[in-house]
């Protein structure tokens, strides 16, 4: 579903600005528009498909309800993925002192699970990606995930790793040549 | 020497190019001043084979691109608009629970039906109904007398009590972003 119709494609401080001031409309684009990029953020750290549904869940409404003390400084999405990334860490913590204290954590190990919704003749081909994909280093896979599959500057990705700009492009051609000595060599 | 300029540019705009080629297939366009623009990528792409190649694979893993599930968006929606009214509502509703997308930790569908506008919409026409049948509906009532009760005593509701079926929070807003909240109902 897309709700594009009243607002323009590229810029969000109109629907931050109506979200703001309390229009639905507004709020539910601005979360259509992020959700994929957030998800995939989450899914490249944590490596568990519900674990980062969780969490993309947790930081946009946090997002949401932290609007008016977003000042504009950095783009809405790099905001966004900032609070994802405190999120995360803010419920590994909990997760960790939960383990030192022996306690079920009820989080699940990566598995290679694939993405859903691919076209049935292609999946074998997308299944073997992701795998390749999954054995990349995590600063590498983020940088070829956020560029390739969301488009982000090297700067954005650089703030959403916490890394340089100059770090950022060194890991995403890193990571694609690696993908592609992989994938040649599973060919032979 | 010429030899040597050509192909020390050939290979930096290789590398521009390349740079670039995830933004194509992310829908991005360029509009910065050191991006490159469409029109020269193009031109790139119909003289080098290597970058035509490069391209050929990044479409390949693009492909695997995860998306999030079909719920998040509403999900968030409605925790959002349940907490943060609109300025026609009032203030204060609680914001509910995570609803956890591990089917595991899933709370009982049946304690957050008022969470969801649409599921809350149902209970209260089903609601009504009864009224009207205990009040004195008769089997040999017609419709449009029970319409009309109906009517009238809905409407007794909504203005009572802004929190069933949260229908002032749902004042102004467009069927998008209705569908949007009905889309979060788990079947």
């Amino acid at each position: 579903m897309t709700l594009t119709s009243r607002f323009p494609e590229d810029d969000d401080r109109i629907l931050v600005a109506g979200a703001r001031d309390g229009d639905a409309d507004a709020l539910a684009e601005l979360v259509q528009r992020h959700q994929g990029v957030l998800f995939r953020f989450l899914l490249a750290r944590t490596g568990d498909e519900d674990q980062a549904a969780d969490l993309a869940q947790d930081a946009l409404v946090k997002a949401l309800r932290s609007l008016p003390q977003f000042r504009g400084d950095s783009s809405f999405r790099t905001w966004l993925l900032a609070i994802a990334r405190n999120e995360m860490l803010g419920r590994h913590r909990k997760e960790g002192r939960r383990k030192e204290q022996g306690l079920e954590t009820g989080m699940e190990v990566a598995d290679d699970r694939p993405a859903p919704g691919q076209a049935l003749e292609t999946q074998g081909e997308v299944d073997r990606v992701r795998r390749l994909m999954d054995r990349l280093p995590e600063k590498q896979r983020l940088s070829v995930w956020l560029r390739l599959y969301d488009g982000l500057s090297f700067r954005e990705v650089a703030e959403a790793t916490d890394s340089t700009e100059g770090a950022a492009r060194v890991n995403y051609f890193h990571g694609i040549r690696k993908l592609r000595e992989w994938a040649d060599e599973s060919r032979t | 020497m010429n030899h040597e300029r050509e192909g020390r540019d050939k290979a930096i705009g290789c590398e521009r190019v390349r740079e670039h080629l995830p933004l194509r297939l992310s829908g991005v366009h360029p509009s910065g001043a050191s991006e490159v623009p469409d029109a020269d990528l193009d031109a790139h792409l119909a003289d080098c084979a290597e970058c035509t190649d490069e391209l050929a694979f990044l479409e390949l893993l693009s492909a695997s691109r995860p998306s999030p599930p079909a719920h998040l968006a509403a999900r968030v929606v409605a925790r959002a608009l349940g907490s943060r009214p609109l300025a026609s509502g009032p203030a204060g509703v609680d914001d509910p629970d995570v609803v956890p997308f591990r089917a595991s930790r899933r709370a009982p569908q049946w304690s957050r039906w008022w969470a969801n506008p649409a599921a809350a919409a149902a209970v209260l026409v089903l609601a009504v109904g009864m009224g009207l049948v205990a009040r004195g509906g008769t089997p040999g009532q017609d419709g449009g007398t029970v319409l009309a009760a109906f009517d009238a005593q809905s409407a007794e509701l909504w203005a009572e009590d802004w929190l069933v079926a949260g229908a002032p929070y749902l004042d102004g807003v467009s069927d998008e972003t209705l569908a949007l909240l009905v889309a979060g109902i788990d079947p």
